[in-house]
């Protein structure tokens, strides 16, 4: 039968060895690899994927030459389940093994959850600002704002993975189609306003001209994301509203007026609003007298909460994060020395902010993990002591059978 | 959650806080000068302007790179725009700027020795700004005319200009003086007045946060400061030759033998002990400050370096004259007096 192969296959010792191994040189791959693709791509390409793909030179054709950290991380999940179920027999319900078992589990799924879950992204605050949304640090989106209600901006977010080029998007909440004609992961500015972009009709891109640079993949840059878009009115199929020019260059949006309604249009760093709001209220970046040796990086900033009324003030510095309505937000980044001061410039604070509903599974399974060995070598222990307790001389007594032992697995 | 993970960004519909009250602000570029990796972001946020409109001036609507933009219309069918276009950062250098705007107006460029002579100092958003105006050698009645000032306030750069027939911008070149005086940024400036362009004449006063008061030499023109710096200048004739460089740091900034080891090391030459402290530094009082100057002269590289400290309060200022030996040798006794002209914030 093949299910008999199968579940030995699955359930070896070897097959979870070769995958540690495997796990091993794929970390130390990554790494190395880092110093060329950086950070984020480094983990979309070995760490969150299946296989780890090797592009021929000059094609599209892409070969996998590794298991991915996906692949090996779910064929030892799978290892784990088929051996429980497979080789312990009846001692697979002894309380150590399971818990160590589904601790290991734990470890594992908590990893996959994190890795889908979890959300970074920036709040940057300069002194007396208030912001009730972060940024992604990498991710941009093409932001479509109707500015009509008095009390709230009606926002629709378009991923910059949607502007691909020669792609229409529509979506019930937008006035207009949006024909995407280019788009540049990276771009620069040129000087000089007489120098506009020659294909757009509408907007600033009739002043301000913008060039494709290569993409970046370091931590410490990014890319900045331009794109020539068409809008089409959506209720007059074929009517074209203008060429435009977006770009998260433009620090401000540009408005576009359909049928006598104004909205807004930004291509910017995907934001994700809060319910509640922070205020920086002091930046600081002390230094050790007479030297440039940091001593403290720190964040008072001020959180209301108009749901609850909560209003306080809060201190965030380094190893000490703010956690707050699911988020943590640690001190990431300041301009608050000397020389900003003396600068006139406003001191700023970049706080990180984690969401990751996740957080509280290693804590789990490391608890479920201990509590099993604890249990198996207790029972080990208090086994061992039982044998080498002195036996009474004299006549010695028929011989009972031997308790259970539990046996670790594995 | 596989699915989650794989699948494409969905579009997202929700709704925000309004960011800001309906003023008259719109888009705007930022500096495209020395890009880099830079981060259009992370700059300052931009202050919110108001102002008192002058008679006969209509407001249109801002566009994505004028925080402002005004008609006036002229008695004899004439129109004159006026615009306000704020940058991040420097907004470029002040010669080249003027020399475009020359050039619009059909003028030949000017050097930098001549730039001070154009410049006029004026209120400006409840500082100092420089005023240029611009207007074509020919009487032709279509001769075109700009008034310019530029104002650098809180790392951002605003650029105020007046363009349209020279008549009608002589008529409105009082309206637009007054304008400028009347702006109001929504919160007041650290410290005003702001710290003026270059050639703002011999008693300019470049102040920002925190920085002495002092008599700045007529022939040296006002620099952005560099990392670490307060102030920086060089004297207009020797651009590139010297440069004068004022910074600050907390305590006495190491004592003299670190300063004085690390300025030899900036000539390229190796560090003095202790016992050479004494002979290298000359201690001297600068107006009521105790400090102490030194004088070090690399000969194979022919460059030069006079620096002084001065100790006011917690805080050590230092001053930094380097270059070419025969220049800085030239500046030594400006320099010197420079540093005498500060005047510390108590």
């Amino acid at each position: 039968m093949l299910l008999e192969p199968l579940i030995r296959l699955f359930s070896s010792l070897r097959l979870t060895v070769v995958c540690l191994a495997l796990a091993v040189v794929l970390v130390f791959v990554g790494t190395l690899a880092q110093v060329k693709l950086g950070l984020y791509e480094v983990q979309a390409r070995y760490f969150q994927s299946f296989f780890v793909y090797w592009q021929l030179p000059g094609t599209a054709v892409r070969i996998p030459v590794f298991p991915g950290g996906y692949l090996l991380g779910g064929v030892l999940l799978i290892n784990l389940f088929v051996a429980y179920f497979s080789r312990l027999g009846r001692q697979r319900f002894h309380p150590g093994l399971l818990l160590i078992h589904f601790g290991l589990a734990a470890l594992l799924l908590g990893q996959l959850w994190t890795d889908l879950a979890q959300r970074e992204s920036v709040m940057r605050l300069a002194e007396g600002e208030t912001k009730s949304y972060s940024e992604s640090q990498r991710r941009s989106e093409l932001a479509v704002i109707d500015p009509s209600d008095p009390n709230v901006d009606r926002v629709v977010a378009i991923p910059e993975s949607h502007l691909r080029p020669g792609t229409t998007i529509s979506h019930p909440q937008l006035p207009f189609a949006i024909r995407v004609h280019q788009f540049w992961a990276n771009s620069a500015p040129v000087r000089g306003d007489t120098n506009a972009t020659p294909q757009v009709t509408q907007g600033t891109g009739l002043q301000a001209r913008f060039v494709p640079r290569p993409p970046v993949t370091t931590t410490d840059e990014r890319n900045v994301p331009t794109a020539i878009i068409e809008l089409l009115d959506a209720q007059a199929p074929g009517t074209s509203l203008g060429i435009w020019l977006v770009s998260d260059w433009l620090l401000e949006p540009q408005a576009v007026e359909v049928r006598g309604r104004k909205h807004l249009l930004a291509l910017r760093l995907a934001r994700y609003y809060k319910p509640f709001s922070l205020t920086l209220l002091e930046a600081r970046h002390d230094k050790y007298p007479g030297t440039e040796i940091p001593r403290n990086f720190s964040s008072r900033v001020r959180v209301r909460q108009p749901a609850t009324g909560e209003d306080r003030e809060v201190l965030i510095y380094m190893n000490n994060p703010l956690r707050y309505g699911g988020f943590t937000f640690y001190q990431y980044q300041m301009a608050a020395d000397e020389a900003v001061r003396m600068r006139g410039q406003k001191p700023t604070s970049t706080l990180q902010v984690v969401q990751n509903p996740g957080w509280l599974m290693p804590y789990l399974a490391c608890t479920l993990v201990s509590a099993g060995l604890l249990w198996q070598f207790t029972g080990h222990l208090l086994a061992f002591l039982r044998e080498r307790r002195p036996r009474p001389t004299g006549r010695t007594l028929p011989a009972r059978p031997a308790p259970a032992e539990p046996v670790l697995s594995r | 959650m596989l699915t989650a993970g794989c699948g494409r960004e969905e579009i997202r519909v929700y709704e925000a806080p309004k960011e800001r009250p309906a003023t008259a602000t719109a888009g705007m570029v930022p500096d495209p000068g020395g890009l880099g990796g830079a981060d259009p972001h992370a700059g300052p946020s931009r202050p919110r302007l108001s102002w008192q409109l002058p008679a006969g001036w209509q407001e249109r609507p801002a566009t994505s790179l004028r925080a402002g933009y005004f008609v006036i219309a002229g008695p004899h069918g004439q129109e004159a725009e006026v615009t306000i276009i704020p940058l991040a950062g420097t907004g470029g250098n002040d010669l080249d700027n003027v020399n475009r705007w020359r050039a619009q107006v059909g003028l030949k460029a000017v050097t930098a020795d001549e730039l001070p002579r154009l410049a006029q100092t004026v209120a400006l958003g409840g500082g100092e700004g420089q005023l240029y105006d611009l207007v074509g050698d020919s009487y032709e009645a279509d001769d075109q005319r700009t008034l310019a000032a530029i104002l650098r306030r809180d790392g951002m750069s605003w650029f105020f200009k007046m363009t349209g027939p020279a008549s009608l911008v002589g008529d409105q070149k009082g309206a637009f003086v007054e304008f400028l005086r009347t702006l109001q940024f929504e919160s007041a400036p650290p410290v005003s007045p702001a710290a003026p362009g270059p050639g703002a004449g011999s008693a300019a006063e470049a102040r920002p946060a925190g920085l002495p008061r002092f008599q700045v030499p007529e022939h040296w023109q006002t620099q952005a400061p560099g990392a670490m710096q307060a102030a920086r200048f060089f004297p207009r004739d020797a651009e590139g030759r010297a440069e004068i460089s004022v910074a600050m740091l907390p305590g006495d900034g190491g004592g003299p033998l670190a300063n004085i080891n690390r300025w030899r090391r900036q000539l390229g030459l190796g560090p003095i002990g202790e016992s050479e402290l004494a002979g290298a530094m000359q201690p001297r009082t600068f107006g009521a400050q105790p400090g102490y100057w030194v004088e070090i002269a690399a000969p194979e590289s022919g460059r030069r370096l006079v620096a002084a400290a001065v100790q006011k309060g917690n805080q050590s200022w230092f001053y930094k004259l380097s270059g070419e030996a025969a220049v800085v040798d030239r500046e030594k006794p400006v320099f010197l007096q420079f540093v005498e002209s500060a005047e510390y914030a108590p």
